[in-house]
């Protein structure tokens, strides 16, 4: 069980800390003709089962067939860029598919489709499991 | 040249199904080229619809609008610059959430924009319902229902381009950042709005600003007044990455795609996100752990059969039909330049390259469907970790692949490596593979020096060799040349689908098609240029005085002939004499027949057979091939059907057959002589003399000066080494397959198996040929480094076969 010693602002305001979870949360002002938006409800789902029992660790770390949450995305660069922009950001539910023959890279399904990373890629994303 | 009123380009995610709508909408109305400066692909055509002319931009297949790709920056940069009158994002719905990530963007782009969502049907088989009537009243666009593959929804398309085009401006779309955001744009768009030369949208200037978009950044510095809005932009985003512990570009991304996620659950009744599909149970044995790597291998080896062996057909057709219209012009024209030039240049040249076609066609179709069907992403998938082992990414391993067929479509594959240093590497590697027209040159001389129990390892270590020596020159590219961040491999893996004939074919033929281009007009002017350098100058000063001593063969022919047939039968003419004719006619078809039933078995004679022969030739004068002839003729005599001509007319059959014997005699020393002229000419060309000229240079490989012109030769064309190599030992137009070049070889003083081998070895490496030349110019987009690889490749071959040569001497070859 790791947990996280500090305090975190996650992006959309809420606070988490040690040993409990507290979030304070700020409907996003309607204007007019403005699109309205939510918080969304993963963030939600994230917040609330996160739980004592939580762990964070990297998303190469999973094995095939398991499930992460993605907590936070690390470092900068066109790498992170283009995870981000697959959809891999905080709240994002990770399935690992396989490793491929050779060991690396590995296939993970998110938002309906799958997609390929080397583990040296994958290691940059902190990912939540039960 | 239609005038366009309308121009539209499509946008989407890659593998949304864009390039299927876009070939429906435009037909063979199309053409491709690239963006100015850059190896990105651009693809436009025409469509007439309701009596207006579209132009139809088919932009590069893009994730997201970022300043981190060049396909990214080529998509953004057309809209903004170019303006189109509607841009139509190609969404896939399988794949909806990710898809709208783009359409976001494009939206905040701020031209108008219309939905295609593509392929609901197979989503909807899925079990997720789209609500198409939320998604357009959320986003205030229109939406439109295809399948591309089907070719529906095209027209309906159309026409709602043509409406909304017509429509007034449409509502500027706007996601809400959040407060602490909103505020910052606010103030970054309001400094902006005293700038005149901006015509960017403002809004979407200030989030680019705000997220540190370099390409924005670069634009703004230029412009007057720019350098306080950076500053002030820069001040906003320290303020707004303390207060949310992340850099700007990261919480805008993110943003974006919670707003999207909440649009996703509102206008789809989805299964379970992480389902697996029928595509994922394929990849279950397809990538498995233990039967991943085989069953890939498996599917090379079928590729390779695939083009090699089926190909092969279709390229004997081809290199027979290139000679039979070869013969037809050479027996047309008068002999002279002109002729010489047409049959031996052209025609030789660009004949050689035509009957490749049907192997690099399959290889595409092969490729394509490999593409088309998804397995592609699979393979990459599973030979990335070998590949990143020698500096190499894991798309690299089919282009190179593909080398060993033809080192251009090998290299055209590169494409697929969007990283320009990862791209560089391959290119530079990738003639190492050996190409089949090389092979022409290991089978010649394996034939010839080596017994057939070694010819497979021989052949067998030259492609290691090349392997090898990618595999190390790989290496120390990447580690020298091209350091750096390797290509991330986050690749999308798309859904196994099957692929339609149309776009299979497609793709084979625009590879095809740029192959002959490329290929055909390159080599038609290096073979012209070569065949000059191998005919002039005209005017040699032969050796002995070829033309009197054809005069003289012709004369003494003509003597013997009224000596021993016309006087005993008391003819002047020949002709007088029918039956005389007739018999003559028939039995030199009888002869030739026999000829060429002995030479067809005479290749599948194996190689013991032939150095016996090359032993016994060697020392020996042409006198003797004719006198081998007779005997050969003698033992003939046995042959029923030359008994039957006999006893059609016993008395005149003596006289015929004593009047063939001679004239085939004068055909032969005739051949010789002119086999010898054109051996000395060959010597005293300018591709001779460079030849002389460099052997100093090739002596310490082992190499003579014949082998220097023929492999100068060779820079047009492989297959070309061999029929050079062919002209230079007097055999005039050779095959690859007959014993008369080997045997000419052994005979050679200068040639060895050892200096074979090396010679072998230095074909190998050096550069390929001149159309793969053109094909790394174009794909690198520069002199410098076209210019490098030929340098190095010489010089590789160079030093490789002078390590070889000294090796085999020491070791007492």
């Amino acid at each position: 069980m790791i947990m996280i010693p500090n305090i975190t602002k996650t992006s959309a305001g809420s606070m988490l800390f040690k040993g409990k979870i507290e979030f304070k949360h700020e409907p996003w002002r309607t204007c007019k003709g403005k699109l309205v938006s939510h918080i969304i409800e993963n963030e939600y789902h994230y917040q609330k089962n996160k739980g004592v029992e939580g762990m964070v660790i990297t998303l190469n770390q999973l094995k095939p067939g398991e499930v992460g949450v993605v907590a936070r995305v690390t470092g900068n660069g066109s790498i992170k860029s283009r995870i981000i922009d697959m959809g891999i950001v905080a709240g994002s539910k990770i399935y690992v598919q396989k490793y491929a023959p050779l060991g690396d890279p590995m296939e993970i399904k998110v938002k309906n489709f799958n997609l390929s990373l080397r583990k040296a890629e994958a290691a940059i994303i902190e990912v939540e499991v039960d | 040249m239609a005038t366009k009123d309308l121009t539209v380009a499509l946008a989407g995610n890659p593998n949304s199904g864009k390039t299927t709508i876009f070939n429906n909408i435009t037909g063979a109305r199309q053409h491709v080229g690239n963006y100015p400066g850059v190896t990105v692909e651009k693809r436009e055509g025409y469509r007439k619809f309701d009596d207006k002319e579209f132009l139809i931009v088919d932009l590069p297949g893009t994730y997201s609008l970022t300043a981190h790709a060049l396909d990214e920056l080529v998509a953004r940069n057309v809209i903004l610059n170019d303006r189109p009158d509607i841009i139509v994002n190609i969404l896939d719905a399988s794949n909806l959430e990710r898809n709208l990530y783009l359409a976001v963007q494009l939206l905040e782009l701020e031209r108008p924009v219309v939905l295609a969502l593509n392929m609901a049907d197979m989503a909807e088989k899925r079990g997720q319902k789209i609500n198409d009537r939320v998604l357009s009243d959320k986003l205030r666009v229109a939406v439109v229902r295809t399948v591309g593959n089907k070719n529906w929804g095209t027209n309906d398309l159309l026409q709602v381009v043509a409406d909304t085009a017509n429509e007034e401006k449409q509502q500027v779309f706007t996601i809400d950042y959040g407060p602490e955001i909103e505020t910052k744009i606010s103030q970054v768009m309001d400094a902006l709005t005293g700038l005149t030369e901006v015509t960017y949208p403002l809004r979407w200037l200030a989030i680019k600003l705000l997220e540190d978009d370099k390409e924005v950044t670069d634009k703004i510095k230029l412009v007057s007044g720019g350098a306080r809005i950076l500053v002030l932009a820069g001040a906003a985003r320290a303020e707004l990455k303390s207060f949310f512990g992340e850099e700007l570009d990261l919480v805008f991304a993110e943003r974006r795609y919670y707003f999207v996620g909440e649009l996703y659950r509102e206008v789809v009744v989805a299964k379970d996100e992480l389902a697996q599909t029928t595509s994922d149970k394929f990849d279950k044995l397809l990538t498995n752990r233990i039967l991943g790597l085989p069953i890939f291998l498996g599917v090379m080896w079928l590729l390779f059969n695939f083009v090699f062996t089926l190909g092969a057909y279709p390229q004997d057709w081809l290199a027979d039909g290139t000679k039979w219209l070869g013969d037809l012009i050479s027996s047309q024209l008068a002999d002279g330049d002109l002729k010489s030039l047409l049959v031996d240049g052209i025609i030789g040249g660009v004949g050689t390259v035509i009957s490749f076609l049907p192997q690099i066609l399959l290889l595409f179709l092969g490729i394509a469907l490999l593409e088309d069907t998804g397995y592609m992403a699979r393979a990459a998938f599973v030979m990335d970790r070998a590949m990143r082992a020698i500096g190499l990414h894991g798309k690299a391993f089919i282009p190179l692949l593909l080398g060993f067929g033809c080192n251009i479509p090998s290299i055209m594959g590169t494409r697929t490596l969007e990283n320009p240093r990862d791209r560089m590497v391959t290119i530079l590697v990738a003639p190492l593979m050996s190409c089949s027209a090389r092979l022409p040159i290991y089978t010649v001389l394996t034939a010839a020096f080596f017994s057939e129990s070694y010819a497979g390892t021989v052949m067998f270590s030259l492609y290691l060799l090349g392997i090898v020596l990618a595999i190390i020159m790989a290496w120390i590219f990447r580690k020298f040349l091209f350091p750096g961040e390797s290509e991330p491999f986050t690749m999308e893996m798309p859904p196994y689908h099957l692929p339609t004939w149309r776009s299979i074919v497609t793709h084979m033929w625009e590879r095809g098609g740029l192959y002959l281009r490329k290929a055909g007009t390159v080599i038609l002017a290096v073979s012209i240029l070569v065949w000059f350098f191998i005919s002039y100058p005209n005017d040699i000063s032969y050796s002995k005085n070829f033309d009197d001593m054809k005069a003289v063969n012709q004369a003494s022919f003509k003597a013997q002939v009224t000596e021993t047939v016309l006087a005993p039968l008391a003819l002047a003419n020949l002709e007088d004499n029918q039956k005389l004719t007739a018999l003559i006619t028939g039995i030199s078809e009888v002869k030739a027949a026999a000829d060429k039933a002995e030479a067809d078995s005479a290749t599948a004679i194996d190689d013991g057979a032939v150095t016996k022969t090359g032993s016994e030739a060697s020392g020996n004068e042409e006198k003797d091939a004719g006198v081998e002839e007779a005997a050969s003729n003698d033992a003939e005599e046995d042959n029923p059907q030359l008994i039957e001509l006999q006893q059609t007319n016993p008395t005149l059959y003596p006289y015929a057959m004593k009047y063939w014997q001679l004239e085939d005699e004068r055909k032969t020393a005739e051949d010789t002589l002119d086999k010898e002229k054109a051996a000395e000419k060959l010597a005293g060309s300018y591709a001779g003399q460079f030849g002389h000229f460099i052997e100093p240079a090739i002596r310490p490989l082992g190499f003579d000066w014949k082998m220097g012109v023929s492999l100068f030769a060779g820079f047009t064309a492989k297959e070309v080494v061999v029929s050079t190599m062919g002209t230079l030992y007097s055999m005039g137009q050779v095959e690859d397959d007959t014993q008369e070049l080997q045997t000419a070889l052994v005979a050679d003083p200068v040639f060895s198996p050892l200096i074979a081998y090396v010679f072998m070895v230095f074909s190998l490496i050096y550069t390929p040929c001149v159309a793969a030349m053109a094909v790394v110019r174009r794909e690198t987009n520069s002199w410098k480094w076209t210019g490098f690889t030929i340098l190095y490749s010489v010089a590789l071959a160079w030093v490789v076969s002078f390590g070889v040569y000294q090796l085999g001497m020491l070791l007492g070859y």
